[in-house]
Parts: structure tokens; sequence; C-alpha cells
């Protein structure tokens, strides 16, 4: 059954100390997909500056604009409509750089000495499901615990993460044995943060597969973008001029229409 | 001749005249040193060079197309020429530049193609530098003062006038302009190679900017002038991928343009050469440059690889295995890798050692046959002798020709023993004659 | 084309401020070299105070020498040459090849006078070089604004010389009214505090405190 689904993703980035010439590429709005339908969406930005869109190469949305002037805050707002309905979906082909390791997925001896004890499926589907439970039991949920910049291995070594540490470990392990397999971020129906989930090639289908949370997504999951790994499509990156520091708070929801 | 050789004392004078230095970093700090030139130069025949023109003009019109497939169609691994994973594993493969068309559909506008000529007096391919091949200002700027201080050997010579490399250049970044002022960005007075780039900016007309001169409004790049911020049309930035962009590739850099890529997404800035070329000229590529020449354009290439063997074809990785202690093995993973190691100089252990790591990780290898240079002569403290040298020709491909530089950067080294020819290592460089008959 | 940025423009500003300073303390240098031929005194503890500059230097020769050629010394006129040239390198395109030759040379004929047994001979030739890069910048450099701003880092440096060392007293007027009529040549935007100052004693003939006129020129730009 298809979902309509009403989505609001605010960010609130804060800076100590006025900051100038702010350049900034946002990925906070979701792409009209097969699969996907944005019925109604718009970002605003306070200060308030023009910005304009493109598509990146993985198909995701960017917004991107300047800050000139002197400013000790940037807030974003993201909100819209979509209907997801997975039997919209289309066949597609795969690319070839979803089976290769990138910066964030690079396995360590340790990553692949552990998918050699892991007794996995022939079957694609079966693997994919095997590998989300065996990364779901391994690994436990500790907020805070990674950055940004925190890559699988060191994650997996760690033996702790958060929704992006287990993408990027499913992702590592899954293009091992063979998958393609890519990065999704997004908002999941429901209230708090933004989420990050994986995708696996399966019979031609992009399928969506929640690691963290150990299921199969379903339509209640709104993709904003993809890409090899986190880096390829952060939803927010910005520089700036002027020595302050940045706190950011985040807060989203997605609720569904009857 | 021998009357370059006289004069030698007045040449190096007019080279320290105008500040023909290179930097280096020691010890932590950035010290400037002259670079050395001898006065000998390499000569190269018309007949030769015919031959050397052609080939090269073949190889980077390959490469190029090579580049468009890669990033477009795909074309080439589709039809299993070169394996998919040569190209996405590569460090220089960047996927921000997937089904991005440049500008005149050129990738690689200035190509660096070193060579050396092998005792057998055939020409080898060492290596294809598409990325920001450096060198060529220092032959333009040496050929001026030769003739300055000897006139008679250039009276008596026919020699090919090298010093058209500026109007090369202009004439390049004219063809790919997307409208605007030609930029040569550099990231700034203490890079190794910044005589060149304001050099090179001189010659060719356009102005040399750094990382705040240049900025991006609605996807369109902008020279920060006094009257009015000027459009940029083409950039020929001498500043590594990674660091062009802080907002698509490393974030931390300091030296680069936030957004410049969403202006070259939109079509908005040549970028010379462009971004992710890395992806053709790493050490894995170079075997199927051969293969490339024959798929894109029908032909048989015109100039030579050095023999190289792939551990991961059975016939090849036999070979190697039988002939490891010959051959040249060179690691073709990012940095930190095994590097660069020749078989003949290993213990029987570390051969050993070679073999079953090569075994263990078939890809991550290529394997040589050692080239036995033909040496150049220099002048080492009035005496003649021969010493290892190589060749790095210039290819410059706009959106209507491929021009190849009738000249080049020829590197030599002062160590009888030493192979290597960088810079950085003490070596030198000589004036390249291409003869016009 | 007239290309000039920020960046560029304070390029210009200190290549004309070093350059004039190189000139005048080399100048100066060749006097007091001339002085220990008698064994006179150089008054280096008063002219490091007027400079504002450390003084560390044990007597006259030990600040001859490394005043004139110690690269360590942050104040020495070696390193204001590396500055000058310096600056020069980074606007080749602007002031072009053969221009920047001359403060390549005078660089070299720095390094020259460090080794040589008699240095103001080499001085000399840095001194030679610095006027050839006068003519051949005013000759090369197309953009007048470009031009002006390098002269008006000139000015602003010899006055800024000539109040701390006393020199030519009498000259302090015309310099300050050349530099009034240069700067309003450019697109510099000269500070309004300093810039009433120097216009009182330049063009209605009101005498500042030297002091006080010191701070005005020194201040007049911030660049």
């Amino acid at each position: 059954m298809s979902r309509l689904l009403h989505f609001t993703y605010d960010i609130q980035l804060a800076f100590s100390a006025p900051v100038v010439q702010h350049a900034f590429v946002l990925r906070c709005l979701p792409p009209d997909l097969p699969g996907q339908q944005i019925l109604d969406a718009g970002l605003t930005l306070d200060p308030s500056v023009p910005f304009s869109i493109q598509r990146d190469n993985f198909g995701n949305l960017l917004e991107v604009g300047q800050l000139e002037d002197p400013h000790d805050h940037f807030w974003y707002r993201a909100r819209g409509s979509v209907r997801v309905d997975f039997a919209q979906r289309q066949l597609v082909r795969c690319s070839p750089i979803f089976r290769q390791p990138s910066f964030y997925t690079r396995l360590s001896p340790e990553l692949t000495d552990w998918l050699n004890t892991l007794a996995l499926p022939q079957n694609p589907r079966d693997l994919a499901w095997a590998l989300a439970q065996a990364v779901h039991d391994r690994l436990e949920y500790v907020a805070g615990s990674t950055g940004v910049a925190t890559t699988a291995a060191q994650a997996f070594h760690a033996g702790k993460g958060v929704c992006q540490d287990f993408a990027h470990i499913y992702l590592a392990l899954a293009r091992q044995a063979g998958l393609a397999a890519r990065y999704v971020n997004g908002l999941p129906q429901g209230e708090g943060a933004s989420h990050a989930w994986c995708e696996v090639w399966l019979d031609g289908l992009w399928t969506g597969i929640d690691p963290t949370r150990c299921r199969w997504t379903d339509e209640g999951y709104l993709r904003f973008n993809i890409g090899r790994d986190f880096g390829d499509c952060p939803m927010e990156r910005g520089v700036f001029r002027g020595p302050a520091d940045q706190t950011q708070t985040v807060f989203m929801r997605v609720s569904q229409q009857q | 001749m021998d009357d370059l050789i006289r004069h030698e004392k007045q040449i190096n004078h007019q080279l320290a005249r105008y500040g023909v230095k290179f930097g280096i970093y020691k010890d932590g700090t950035f010290h400037e040193r002259l670079f050395p030139f001898d006065t000998i130069p390499r000569i190269i025949t018309a007949q030769e060079w015919e031959q050397l023109e052609k080939g090269l003009a073949q190889r980077v019109t390959a490469l190029n197309l090579f580049l468009k497939d890669i990033y477009g169609k795909k074309q080439i691994l589709a039809d299993g020429i070169v394996p998919e994973d040569f190209v996405y594993r590569s460090p220089g493969y960047l996927p921000q530049c997937e089904g991005i068309t440049p500008p005149g559909g050129i990738y690689s506008h200035i190509s660096g193609i070193d060579l050396v000529k092998g005792k057998d007096g055939v020409w080898y391919i060492l290596e294809d530098n598409l990325r920001i091949p450096s060198g060529a200002s220092y032959p333009l700027i040496a050929r001026e003062l030769c003739r300055r201080c000897s006139p008679d050997t250039f009276r008596h010579n026919h020699i090919v006038d090298n010093r058209q490399y500026g109007q090369l250049l202009r004439q390049t970044m004219d063809s790919v302009s997307t409208g605007g002022i030609n930029v040569v960005f550099t990231p700034g007075r203490y890079n190794a190679a910044y005589f060149e780039h304001s050099y090179l900016a001189e010659q060719s007309g356009a102005v040399l900017a750094e990382a705040g001169d240049l900025y991006v409004r609605d996807s369109v790049v902008y020279y920060r002038s006094i009257h009015g911020d000027q459009r940029v049309g083409a950039l020929y930035r001498r500043v590594s991928d990674e660091y062009m962009d802080p907002l698509c590739f490393e974030p931390s850099s300091l030296i680069g343009i936030p957004n410049l890529m969403t202006a070259y997404r939109a079509g908005n800035v040549a970028v010379l050469n462009a971004f992710g070329n890395g992806a053709a000229d790493d050490k894995g590529i170079y075997y199927f440059v051969p293969k490339m020449i024959r798929y894109y354009l029908g032909e048989e290439p015109i100039l030579c690889n050095a023999p190289t063997y792939l551990p991961i074809d059975e016939t090849d990785k036999k070979y190697i295995m039988d002939h490891l202690d010959t051959l040249v093995v060179k690691d073709v993973a990012e940095a930190g890798g095994y590097g660069v190691v020749f078989g003949s100089k290993l213990t029987k252990e570390k051969l050993e050692d070679l073999r079953q790591t090569i075994l263990a990780n078939p890809r991550r290898f290529i394997a040589q046959e050692v080239i036995d240079f033909q040496d150049l002569p220099i002048m080492d403290e009035g005496q003649k002798v021969e010493r290892k040298a190589d060749l790095r020709a210039f290819v410059l491909s706009g959106a209507d020709k491929t021009v190849v530089w009738p000249s080049g950067l020829t590197r030599f080294s002062r160590n009888p023993d030493s192979f290597i020819v960088n810079s950085s290592q003490g070596g030198g460089f000589k004036d390249t004659w291409i003869l016009s008959r | 084309m007239d290309t000039v940025t920020l960046s560029k423009q304070s390029r210009l500003f200190w290549l004309g401020r070093y350059a004039s300073r190189t000139y005048m303390t080399v100048r100066y240098m060749m006097k007091q070299l001339d002085a220990l031929i008698d064994e006179k005194p150089v008054p280096y503890e008063d002219f490091c105070r007027r400079m504002g500059i450390p003084c560390n230097y044990r007597n006259s020769e030990d600040f001859c020498r490394k005043y004139l050629f110690d690269s360590t010394d942050p104040s020495s006129v070696a390193r204001c040459v590396d500055a000058m040239l310096g600056n020069g390198m980074t606007l080749r395109e602007t002031i072009t090849s053969p221009t920047l030759a001359y403060l390549q040379m005078a660089q070299s004929a720095m390094d020259l006078a460090a080794r040589s047994e008699a240095p103001a001979v080499e001085l000399q030739w840095v001194l030679d070089d610095i006027m050839a890069f006068y003519g051949s910048f005013d000759g090369s450099v197309e953009v007048e604004n470009a031009r002006n701003i390098t002269k008006t880092g000139g000015l602003v440096e010899r006055l800024s010389l000539m109040l701390r060392l006393d020199l030519q007293p009498e000259k302090v007027e015309p310099e300050l009214q050349k530099l009034v009529n240069r700067l309003y040549k450019t697109d510099l935007t000269p500070q309004p505090g300093p810039l009433a100052v120097i216009e009182k004693q330049a063009l209605e003939d009101q005498p500042a405190e030297p002091a006080a006129l010191l701070a005005a020129v020194e201040g007049l730009f911030v660049l």
C-alpha cells in the first residue's frame, strides 16, 4: 500500500561568533523518483539568501548558496509531502561503482577475517538479510560514540557506532560478498534525527535494508540521497571564515496522512 | 654546441637573473633552489620527431576518449577491454565527475608524457601525466636565454623554435573557455613550481590567482577585482583535485574555491585539466593504453609502452614468476604501498617475499622489463660524462586540435648510478632541440 | 585589463614600501660602512630606537654586518630584500618577467655583498638594480592604478623613514604633497583620521608634531 508522508526537517546551526563568506551545499530535499513522488517540497533559509538547485551525479538534489555578510546562525527548514509507492518502482541497471570499496567502506583485515567466519547463504536476497543480522548483532548502537569521519574499519574495531557506521560496515561486507550496495540517507517515519541505511541491488531493484534496525525498509522510509558512502552525499556541508565554533541542532518529523 | 658549453657561465647567470627556481621543503622549511641547467641539448632529428609527434598525439587522443568514456557511457568497460575495478578502485577516479562532460569534451588539456630512449634506439613511454604535469616553463625560458648567450649556435643549427608555448596554452584555454577571463590558479608562493605558475600566467596572458581571489556565485566563477568582478571562463589550475573545492572534496582544504564544482557541473567554467583524470594515468591503467588506442581509434599504437605484465593474467603471471629477478615491480595501490622495486636488487629472501606478496595480491602489482636507457652527455665540473635522462613531452589538447609542443623537458640525474631524474633529488634539466630538417 | 584584486592591491603597495625601504636603508648603511673606516662610532642604539626594532647588536661592526646581511634577523635589510622579491614574484604577470629580474638581481647583489670584503661595491649594485626596477616598472606596468599603488607605497615608506631618522626634514613637506597627489590616482582607501593630519600639513601648512605625523603616515592605509 502506498503512503502519503508529510515531512519537516529543521537544522539550526549556531556560531559562537559571527562568520562571513559562508558557502554551503545542502542535500536536504528528497528527489522525485519512481516510487517516490514529490507532491510539494520547499526549503526556507534564515538568514534568507537565494540558493540554486542542482542535481549531482547520483541524482541527489543540491541546494547551493553563499552568505557573504556576518551572521551568527544559519537555520534551514525543509518541508513537503511525498507519496511513497513501492509498486511504482522500476527495474534499473546498476552502476559498477557500487560494487567497489570506497573511502569509508574500505575493508580492514579484521573485517575480512570476521566476514570469513560467517556462514552465509548463496542466494543474494538471503545473503543481504544474513549480513544485516550479523552486523546488527555484532555492533552496539551507542549515540555519540563515533564521528562523521569514522570509517567502517574504525567503527568495527570499536564494536559500536551510530546508523552511519552500521551502514558503512554493512556496505563494506556486502560488496566484498559480491553484492552491489549503496548508502542512503533520509528520514524514516517518526521523529528525531535523520537516518542512514543501505540499498542492495536485487533482481534489478534497489532494495532498502536498514542494518541499524535490522529490517527491510518499507514505504515509511523517505529517501533523500544516495552515494557510495557518507562522503558522497552529506546532507549539509559548509565552509566559512571566522574564528567560531559551530553547534548543530536537528529535528525531523515524518508523519503519515490517512 | 661547443659554443654553448663555452657560454655555460653566462647561461647560468641569466637563469639566476630570471629566478629559474623550484622550491623544496627540507626539515620543514621552504627553500628555493636554482634548477641546474646543462648546456648540452638533447637533439631529436626531424624524422624521429615526426614519429614521436604522431605517436604522442595519438596516445593523448585515446586517453581523452577513455576519460570521456569512463565518466560517460563506459563502453570500453562493457566491452571488457579494461576491467572495471582497474578504473573504479583507482584513487584518481572521482565519482563526483560521473556524467559531466567538460567544455569542449576535453579532459586532459595539458598532458605530460614521460618517455625514455632505449639503447636499441626505440622510444618507450614510461608514464602518462594527465593531472597537473609541470615543467614546460623551464625549457621555455632556457631556450630564450641560450639564444641570447650563443646566437651562433642557433644561427647554424636548424632548430624548431619552441617559444610559442604561452600562445599554445592561451589557444588551448580560449578553445574551451565558457566566456570570461583566463586564470592560472596557484596554491601560492611557497609551492615548488611557483616560478612556473607565474611564468606561464605571464606568457599566456592569463591572470594569476590564489584562493580568495576567486569565488563562486550562482554557479559562476568570478575573479574579485576592485572594479567589479570578472567572470572566469577557463581555469588552468595547478592545485590537485582533492583541494579544489572544500564542499565537494577534501573539506579541510584552505586553498580551494568553495562550490567550484557547482560551476563546473553546470558547464559554466572550463577547468584545465578536468577533475578525475587520475583514473587514466595510474600505473595499472598504463598497461591498457595500447589497447585503448586500438579500441577507440582503430589504429596500431605508434609508440610503445615498456613491456608490462599483469599478474592477474595467467600467461603474464607465469612470465613474472620466471623472470622476477630481472623485472621491475610497481605497486599500483595508493600511496604507502610497496613503491617501485627492482628484482635484480633484492636478496633471495626478499625476492621470495615479493613473489608471495604478488601471488597473494595479484591486482595490486604490475611488472615491467627494465629498459636500458640511452645515456646523455652532461658537463660535470668541466668533464663530459654520461647520465640517465628522460623526456617529458607536452601535448596540448583544445576543443579543436591536439598539438605536441616541439620541445620538452629533458631531465637527467646527477648521480651516475641513479635512475631517478626527479628535480627534487638534485637532478637537472637540458634544452630539447627538435631539428627542422 | 584592469584586474587588481584586494590581495594584489596589498602586494603592490608593499612592493613599493619594501623597494623604497631597501633603497633608503642600503644608502644609509653605505654611509655607516664609510664611517667604520675611520673607526667612528655608528649610532646604532639610537637607530634601533627610532626604527622601533630590537637592538641585539654588540657593537658598530656587529650592527653593520647583521643589520645588513643577517637573514635570521627579521629587521635586517636582507629580509627586506627577500620581502621585496617575494611580493614581486607574486606579481609577475602584472610587472612582467624583465622587471622582476631586477629584483632578483638586487637579491643576488645582496648575497654577493654579504660575502664581500668591500660590500659597498655590491651594495651600489643593489641601488642600481632598484633604480632599474623603477624604470622597468614604469615602462611595463600598463594598469595605471597598479603603478600608482606601488608608488604610493614607496612614498609612504620614504616619509616614514625620513621622519623616523630625521633625514632631510626640509623635504618632508614636498614629499607629503606628492603622497597626497598620488594616492588620489589610486583606488586605495585612506583612513580618514591620518589623512586629515597629512592634508593639513601638506595643503594648509599646519605642521603636526613629528610623532603624530609619523603615526599618520604609518596609519594611512590598512593593507
